[in-house]
């Protein structure tokens, strides 16, 4: 159930894909994402799935496991296909009263389909390769610089790591407590609607009198350790770029540039 | 109402990292009446077991028969089988929710759809039985109790459905010596007056041995030890093995064999232990 969602998890392994800096593989994404809006035609979108699927099979992880974290998010991706079938104007290939589809809508929809799977995979493969205290980590070393600026990178990566650090306790908790209410006879699965969000107020209170309790003893065990914020503060594991960060680093460079010549790569469509 | 659990096997996470054998081939009968202890470190597989005895989770393979009725085939019934078999988490005050206390233990009796009459009688019936005072604490939020009022309440709440087979996991975790005798107590009476099956899970070998019949040992998802306690408890070395203890007062007497020629003793209880040591001393004083 709320365990099957892969989205956001770390698959253990030590691929050189697992070993690269954090900030080198959040960079890379964060460039993926935008690589993908740039692409604007079939030959791209081929380059950056068969980058995507060597980056896969250089990190090891299962591809079952990277699909898995895809169902969840398949409902949305259906959608805007669908929608895009039908927003789009052109060459009308079929027609009944106000909807009709066209060549170009298809051609729409199934490259928005296809841009969404590689987004949601391409970012999932950091998340997967990468441990969330590292992730964390190497944001707040990437926000650094803003820090001038007022923005308080430390405070937010605290935040995020704490976020993160509290999902599966939390979803342990969930489970914990739907097996006790379950056990006093509660029912989720029948009734209608109003019925079914009225049964999840056994689940939701006891959540939540647990996250405050939760959130309690974390700020008493932090306090106890003289945690005071960010400034000034020295970590155990400094993290360095290494020789795979500049090879990375250098691909990337190379990655960008075929995406953007294969915008000028002329096809059949 | 009887209880056998056939050659069952549960698998966490099959087919994934992480995949464990938490129940391996896990068979036994209990008959009307008992008190069963159950004992093993933690993750030896006793909390999954106990989930499978009313259904919560559905084994890999194996049956678990309540009665005659078979829990683990697809069409059953599940809110028969939480009525019949009632079962109380480790810290089961982790699970109230509604305003008052008298609501949230009538939260399993209206799950079962009884009428109105029928559930106060319940209500109030397991709020006195688990010892807490219906009149004074039904108006008040479950909230505001203390931590050992908290659990009784909890477990008023399970013992409303009248359940003919009651568990509890661990039910005296994290309580002071007080409350800990308490719930004891409270556990003692609610089998003696509701006559049903009680399963208990504890890591306290007194409690075991002052309140089961019968004491099943779990290691590594398998019972290696089935038997009354003084059976189960002659098996000190095995016990000490698997990281379990005997109760303190058997460890004094076996301390005390060791260093004391002709002196014996099976004794599990303080008071046992102190009536052998003075038929030794008397003994050997005549």
């Amino acid at each position: 159930m709320i365990r099957d969602i892969t989205l956001g998890q770390y698959f253990p392994g030590n691929s050189v894909i697992h070993r690269l800096d954090a900030r080198t593989k959040i960079i890379a994404t964060l460039l993926y994402i935008v690589e993908l809006f740039v692409v604007n035609n079939f030959w791209g979108f081929i380059i950056a799935g068969a980058v995507l699927a060597i980056i896969i099979a250089v990190s090891k992880v299962p591809v079952k496991f990277i699909f898995r974290g895809l169902t969840p998010v398949l409902m949305i991706i259906a959608f805007t296909f669908f929608l895009n079938i039908f927003m789009v104007d052109g060459r009308i290939l079929w027609q009944w009263k106000f909807l009709h589809i066209t060549y170009e809508g298809l051609i729409r929809a199934f490259f928005m389909a296809v841009r969404l799977v590689l987004l949601i995979i391409g970012s999932s493969m950091m998340t997967l390769t990468t441990k969330p205290i590292a992730l964390t980590d190497g944001l707040e070393k990437l926000l650094k610089p803003f820090s001038k600026i007022g923005l308080p990178s430390h405070e937010l990566a605290l935040m995020m790591t704490i976020a993160l650090r509290f999902i599966p306790t939390l979803m342990e908790e969930t489970d914990k407590i739907i097996k006790a209410q379950q056990a006093r006879g509660s029912d989720f699965e029948s009734g209608n609607i109003i019925q079914r969000a009225k049964s999840l107020i056994p689940i939701l209170i006891p959540l939540f009198v647990s996250s405050f309790r939760i959130a309690q003893e974390l700020a008493l065990a932090m306090e106890a350790r003289c945690y005071h914020g960010g400034s000034g503060r020295t970590r155990m594991n400094e993290i360095h770029f290494h020789k795979g960060d500049a090879i990375a680093a250098v691909l990337m460079v190379l990655f960008l540039a075929v995406i953007i010549a294969s915008r000028y790569i002329p096809t059949i469509f | 109402m009887s209880i056998s659990v056939k050659d069952l096997t549960y698998i966490y996470n099959p087919g994934m990292p992480g995949e464990t054998k938490a129940l391996d081939g896990v068979s036994f009968d209990v008959a009307d009446g008992t008190v069963l202890g159950i004992i093993g470190h933690t993750g030896s597989g006793k909390s999954t077991l106990l989930q499978h005895l009313n259904g919560l989770i559905r084994p890999t393979s194996g049956e678990v028969y309540i009665g005659d009725v078979c829990i683990t085939e697809k069409d059953v019934k599940m809110t028969e089988i939480r009525r019949r078999v009632g079962l109380v988490f480790q810290y089961p005050e982790y699970q109230l929710f509604e305003e008052t206390v008298a609501k949230d233990v009538a939260f399993g009796p209206h799950n079962l759809g009884l009428s109105e009459e029928e559930i106060d009688r319940r209500v109030k019936e397991a709020i006195e039985l688990v010892g807490l005072d219906y009149d004074e604490i039904k108006d008040v939020s479950p909230f505001e109790l203390s931590g050992g009022m908290k659990r009784r309440a909890a477990i008023a709440g399970v013992i409303a459905m009248e359940p003919e087979i009651l568990i509890l996991d661990e039910p005296t975790a994290g309580l002071d010596p007080a409350a800990h005798r308490d719930i004891l107590s409270m556990i003692r009476r609610i089998h003696d007056e509701m006559n049903i099956i009680l399963i208990f899970v504890s890591h306290n070998m007194s409690d075991i041995v002052e309140m089961s019949d019968r004491v099943i040992v779990m290691n590594e998802g398998k019972i290696v030890l089935d038997g009354t306690p003084r059976e189960v408890f002659s098996r000190a070395e095995e016990l000490y093995g698997m990281g379990l203890s005997v109760p303190p007062a058997r460890e004094i007497i076996e301390l005390i064999k060791s260093k004391t020629v002709g002196f014996e003793s099976e004794a599990l209880t303080i008071d046992e232990a102190a009536a052998d040591i003075k038929n030794h001393l008397e003994a050997a004083r005549a």
